[in-house]
C-alpha cells in the first residue's frame, strides 16, 4: 500500500516537498470508534488515565458539530474515511533511525544526526502518527531540559504531562480540539526548568507522508519561572489530490517571567493550481501566561494548506505579562486562510501586540480574524493591533475582521489596518532600475513582511524569506 | 448555547390578519413574502452575538393603527429654520411645506401614483419595516434652490409598536438637509435627558454578568415603546442629501432601525447619526456608492449612561469604481451601559480606485461600561485604499493633569475633554441649531456623571 500513489508531477511543480517516501507502514483501519481510539493508546502503551482521557474528549467530540462560521468552502469532511494513525515501519535497531526516513528527513533539511548540533538546533521529527527521532536529548538533559516525543513524555513523565496536557486547550474546548484529544497520535514535550535558558533552538518537524491519513498531533511547552525557550515547527506534506485533514493542538505554559517564543513555518501542500488536493490545516494554538511578568511570543509565516484555520492565542492571566502575534498569510492559487489570533486580557498592566500582513494572489481568499478583550479587572491593559493586506491580482479577496472589546476605563485599544494593491509607483521605481517585475514584487512583498521576519530565528527567517519568494514566482502577471 | 438559540424575536403579532388590518399596497405583499423568507437573527448571528432577542422583548406591545393627517400641527422647536417640516405623532400626522423644490406626501398617496421599486434588502426588520409600515411619508427634493426638512417622530409610550417609514428620493443635482427627530412622549420617568441614578431607571437586565454589580441585573418594567424602522434614501447624479438622525428616545423605548442610501455618480451623502437616547437600540446604516465619483460620509455620535445598550452596525458597500466612502463614529460610554460598534467596508468585484476608510473611536468613562469595537474589511477588488482605524480608551491624563495644573476643577476638565472629543462629529452637524444641540446634550450626559 504504501507509495501506492506517486505524486503527480503535473500537479505542482514549485512545491518541492512534495515527494512520497515509500516505507512500509503500519496503520489502523479507517474510521473512528472508541475502539479506535483505545487502539491508538494502547499501540503508544500509554497509562491507563490517559486512555480514559481520550475517550471522555472521544464521547464529548460526538456530542459536537463542526463548525462553519469561518470564510471557508469545502466539502463535507468524512471523518469515517480517515486512518487515524499510521506509522512507519522501521528496519533499524532500538536507538536508531531507519535510513529510508534519514533520507527524507535529509531531503527536507532536516537534521537527524547529532551533526545538526552545529545548527544549534535540536530537532523532533515526526512522521505521519509519530516521532521517528529527537536529537540533542542528553545535551539538553545536563539543563534539566526535558525535549522529546509526547509519547515518551507519557511513559517517562507522566505525570508531568497529566499536571499541565489539557490546561491551556481542555478537551471540549471545540470540535478539532476534541477530535484531537481523542487521537493525538504524537508531538512534542518540553519542560524547561526554574531559572534556564535552553541554550539552543527546539524544533519539531512535522511530516505527513501516508495517504489517506489524517496527522492530529500535540504539542506541549512548559516554561518555569524565569526560563526562557524558542521552538520552531515546520510542516510539509507530499502532493496528492485528495485533501487531507491535519488537526493538532498546542499548548504553552507560561509560569512567572518566563519567556516563550514559538515560531512556525507551515508549508503543507497548498494544492494545485485549480485547487485540487492539499491539506486541510485545523489547528488550536494557545498559550497561557500564567506567571506574573511571562511572555509569550508567536511568530507565524503560513504559505501552504488549502484551507487555514487558525489562531495562535495568549491568555493573559499574569500581572504584567506580555503577548504577541507576528504572522504573515501568503495565500495564492485557490488556497482560503481565516487565521488570526486572540488576547484576552485578564491581569492587571498586560500588553499585547498583533501585526499582521496578509497577502493574496490568484483566486485565494485571505481573512484576519482576531479578538482583544479586556476583562475588568485588566487595569491599565494595553494593546495595539496593525493588520495589512496586499493584493496581488484582480480575482482574489482580502477580509480583515477584529473584535475588541474593551471593559476597563483604564486600558487603551488601538486597532489599524490597511487593504491596498501592490504599489504601483514602488513597482515602477524598481522595474526602472532594471529589475524585472518578479523580482521586483519579491522584494516589495518583503519589505512589506519585514516587521514579522524579522522576528523569526535566524535561519529560520533566510528559510522563509526563499520560501515567499518561490511561492510568488508564478502569482505575477 | 442552545438557549440562546431558543430565545428568538418575539415576531408573531406580525401574520397576514395584521397585514390585512394595514393598506393594500402592492408592494406591503411583497416585503411579507421577503419578511417570511428571511431568518429571524439569532444569538448565531455575528451581527446580533451582542444585542441577543431578550434586549428586544417585543411581545406585548401592539402594532399602532395606520396614521391620519391631523391638520392641528403643535408647535415644532427649529420650525423656522427649515422650510417644511413633518410632525407624526400617535396616529396623526401633519405636513408643513413652504418650499417650491420638495415634494412631501404620505407614502400611501405617493404609492398610488409613483412607481415604487421592490424591496431589495434582505435584511429581515427592512423586511418588517417596508411590509408593516403605519407611519410612512415619501419626500422628493427636485433641482432648485437648497431645502432644508424636519421630520419629527414623537410616539407615546403607549404599549405600541410604531413602524415609521421614510423614502427620500434627492433628484439629480438637487440637495436636500433632511434632520429626523426621534423622540418619545413623555417626560418624567425614563427621560433620557434626566440624570441616571441606579434603581431610576436602570432596570435593564446586562447581557453578561456583570463584575461590578455582581450579578445580573433584571427588568422591574417592561418596556412601553418599540420602534422598528426602514429608511430609504436615493441620492441622484450630482445630488447631496445631508441627513442628520437624532435619536432620542426615553428609556422605556427600544429601536431598530435598518436604514440605507445608495447614491448615483457624483452624488454625495453626509449621515450624521446621534444616539443619546432609548433603553436598547439596534441601528444598521449602510452606504452604497453606486456611481462614478460618488461619496459617503457617515458620522456617529453616541454616549451611553445608566444601563443603555446602544449596538450600531455601518455598511460602506462600494458596488462601483472610483468611489469613496469615509466613516467617523465616537462614542462615549459610563455606569453600566454597553456599546457595541461594527463597521464593515466592501468592495465588490471589479469596484477598482476606491478609497474607503473607518475610524471607531471610544471612550470608557467609568469602570463597568463596555465599549465594543468591530471594524472590518472585505475587499474582492485590487486596485484600491481601504483602511480602518479603531482605539478605545480613557480620558488622557497628560491632557487632564494639563488642564487642573491651570486650575480647571477636574469635573470641569473632564467635561471639556469630552466635548473636544465629540466636537468633530457635532461640527459635522448641519443646521447649527442642531450641531448646538448634540453640544448641550453631551453636556447634560457629562453633568450626570459628576
Amino acid at each position: 500500500m504504501s507509495g501506492a500513489l506517486q505524486t503527480d508531477s503535473k500537479l505542482v511543480q514549485d512545491y518541492r516537498y512534495g515527494f512520497v517516501t515509500d516505507i512500509a507502514e503500519d496503520a489502523v483501519p479507517k474510521g473512528l470508534n472508541e475502539d479506535i481510539v483505545r487502539l491508538i493508546s494502547a499501540k503508544k502503551g500509554e497509562p491507563a488515565w490517559m486512555t480514559e482521557w481520550r475517550l471522555k474528549a472521544f464521547r464529548h467530540w460526538q456530542t459536537l458539530k463542526e463548525p462553519h462560521w469561518a470564510r471557508a468552502e469545502y466539502p463535507p469532511i468524512d471523518y469515517q474515511d480517515i486512518r487515524y494513525y499510521s506509522a512507519p515501519r522501521q528496519s533499524a535497531k532500538p536507538g536508531e533511525v531507519d535510513p529510508e526516513l534519514a533520507k527524507t528527513f535529509e531531503k527536507l533539511g532536516v537534521p537527524l544526526h547529532e551533526r545538526g548540533a552545529l545548527a544549534g538546533i535540536a530537532v523532533d521529527a515526526v512522521f505521519d502518527s509519530v516521532s521517528v527521532a529527537t536529537t540533542q536529548c542528553e545535551r539538553l538533559k545536563k539543563l534539566g531540559i526535558i525535549f522529546c516525543s509526547m509519547s515518551e513524555a507519557l511513559r517517562e513523565h507522566g505525570d508531568l504531562v497529566r499536571r499541565y496536557l489539557g490546561s491551556v486547550v481542555p478537551p471540549t474546548d471545540n470540535f478539532y480540539a476534541a477530535l484531537n484529544s481523542a487521537v493525538f497520535t504524537d508531538g512534542s514535550f518540553c519542560f524547561i526548568p526554574r531559572g534556564v535558558r535552553c541554550p539552543v533552538e527546539l524544533s519539531t518537524y512535522f511530516r505527513i507522508n501516508a495517504i489517506r491519513t489524517g496527522q492530529f498531533e500535540r504539542t506541549l511547552i512548559v516554561a518555569e519561572p524565569e526560563s526562557y525557550v524558542s521552538y520552531i515547527e515546520g510542516c510539509t506534506a507530499p502532493a496528492r489530490d485528495e485533501n487531507q485533514l491535519h488537526a493538532a493542538i498546542v499548548e504553552l505554559v507560561a509560569l512567572d517571567g518566563a519567556q516563550i517564543k514559538y515560531s512556525t513555518v507551515q508549508n503543507w501542500f497548498a494544492g494545485d493550481a485549480g485547487g485540487k488536493g492539499g491539506i486541510y490545516n485545523f489547528v488550536t494554538k494557545r498559550g497561557h501566561c500564567r506567571g506574573a511578568r511571562s511572555h509569550i511570543s508567536w511568530t507565524q509565516v503560513e504559505v501552504g494548506a488549502a484551507i487555514t484555520w487558525k489562531y495562535p492565542s495568549v491568555i493573559l492571566e499574569g500581572a504584567d505579562s506580555v503577548g504577541e502575534f507576528y504572522s504573515v498569510a501568503f495565500t495564492n492559487n485557490k488556497m482560503q486562510a481565516d487565521t488570526g489570533t486572540k488576547m484576552i486580557h485578564l491581569g492587571p498592566r498586560t500588553r499585547s501586540t498583533i501585526v499582521s500582513k496578509g497577502i493574496s494572489g490568484g483566486q485565494s481568499a485571505n481573512t484576519y480574524r482576531g479578538l482583544v478583550k479586556v476583562l475588568p479587572q485588566a487595569a491599565g491593559a494595553r494593546n495595539h493591533t496593525c493588520c495589512d493586506s496586499m493584493l496581488l491580482g484582480p480575482h482574489c479577496s482580502a477580509n480583515t475582521f477584529p473584535v475588541i472589546e474593551s471593559r476597563n476605563a483604564t486600558a487603551v485599544t488601538e486597532h489599524e489596518a490597511t487593504t491596498s494593491r501592490i504599489s504601483e509607483e514602488q513597482l515602477f521605481y524598481l522595474r526602472s532600475r532594471g529589475l524585472d517585475e518578479e523580482t521586483a514584487t519579491a522584494l516589495i512583498v518583503h519589505g512589506f513582511c519585514k516587521e514579522v521576519l524579522k522576528e523569526l530565528p535566524l535561519e529560520f527567517a533566510v528559510e522563509a524569506v526563499k520560501l515567499l519568494e518561490l511561492k510568488l514566482e508564478h502569482s505575477v502577471g | 448555547m442552545q438557549t440562546l438559540e431558543q430565545t428568538g424575536f418575539e415576531l408573531a403579532t406580525f401574520d397576514d390578519a395584521a397585514l390585512a388590518r394595514l393598506g393594500a399596497e402592492p408592494h406591503r405583499a411583497a416585503a411579507f413574502e421577503l419578511f417570511n423568507a428571511l431568518p429571524a437573527p439569532g444569538a448565531r448571528d455575528e451581527e446580533w452575538r451582542h444585542s441577543p432577542a431578550k434586549l428586544f422583548p417585543l411581545g406585548g406591545l401592539q402594532p399602532a393603527v395606520p396614521q391620519r393627517a391631523n391638520p392641528m400641527l403643535p408647535e415644532a422647536e427649529w420650525q423656522d429654520e427649515f422650510d417644511a417640516v413633518v410632525e407624526v405623532g400617535d396616529g396623526t400626522f401633519s405636513i408643513l411645506n413652504r418650499s417650491g423644490a420638495l415634494d412631501v406626501y404620505p407614502l400611501a398617496e405617493a404609492l398610488a401614483r409613483l412607481p415604487v421599486s421592490k424591496p431589495q434588502h434582505r435584511r429581515k426588520f427592512a423586511a418588517l419595516g417596508q411590509a408593516f409600515w403605519n407611519a410612512g411619508f415619501f419626500v422628493r427634493a427636485s433641482t432648485g434652490a437648497p431645502t432644508r426638512l424636519l421630520v419629527n417622530w414623537r410616539f407615546s409610550a403607549s404599549g405600541q409598536l410604531q413602524i415609521p417609514r421614510l423614502v427620500v428620493a434627492v433628484e439629480p443635482g438637487a440637495r436636500l438637509t433632511l434632520v429626523e427627530r426621534f423622540q418619545t412622549l413623555e417626560t418624567g420617568r425614563g427621560d433620557f435627558s434626566k440624570p441616571w441614578k441606579n434603581g431610576h431607571d436602570g432596570v435593564w437586565p446586562s447581557t453578561k454578568n456583570d463584575v461590578a454589580t455582581g450579578g445580573t441585573r433584571f427588568v422591574a418594567s417592561a418596556p412601553k415603546l418599540a420602534v422598528i424602522g426602514a429608511h430609504e434614501f436615493h441620492v441622484g447624479a450630482g445630488a447631496t442629501l445631508e441627513r442628520v438622525a437624532l435619536h432620542e428616545w426615553n428609556r422605556a423605548t427600544l429601536c431598530i432601525a435598518e436604514d440605507a442610501v445608495q447614491v448615483a455618480g457624483r452624488g454625495r451623502a453626509d449621515w450624521v447619526t446621534a444616539v443619546l437616547g432609548g433603553r436598547a437600540v439596534k441601528l444598521t446604516a449602510g452606504c452604497d456608492v453606486a456611481g462614478a465619483r460618488a461619496e459617503a460620509h457617515l458620522s456617529g455620535l453616541y454616549f451611553a449612561d445608566g444601563a443603555q445598550h446602544v449596538d450600531q452596525r455601518t455598511i460602506q458597500r462600494h458596488s462601483s469604481p472610483d468611489t469613496t466612502s469615509h466613516l467617523l463614529y465616537k462614542g462615549a460610554v459610563r455606569d453600566q451601559s454597553h456599546t457595541i460598534y461594527q463597521g464593515l467596508i466592501q468592495a465588490a468585484r471589479g469596484a477598482v480606485r476606491v478609497d474607503a476608510f473607518q475610524m471607531n473611536r471610544n471612550l470608557v468613562l467609568t469602570e463597568g461600561a463596555r465599549a465594543d469595537s468591530l471594524p472590518g474589511l472585505e475587499i474582492d477588488a485590487d486596485d484600491l485604499k481601504c483602511s480602518h482605524g479603531s482605539a478605545t480608551g480613557s480620558l488622557d491624563p497628560e491632557q487632564l493633569f494639563y488642564l487642573r495644573a491651570r486650575g480647571v476643577p477636574e469635573a470641569e476638565a473632564r467635561r471639556l475633554l469630552v466635548d473636544a472629543f465629540f466636537e468633530e462629529v457635532s461640527a459635522k452637524a448641519s443646521p447649527a441649531c442642531v450641531q448646538e444641540h448634540l453640544r448641550a446634550a453631551v453636556a447634560r450626559k457629562m453633568e450626570a456623571a459628576s
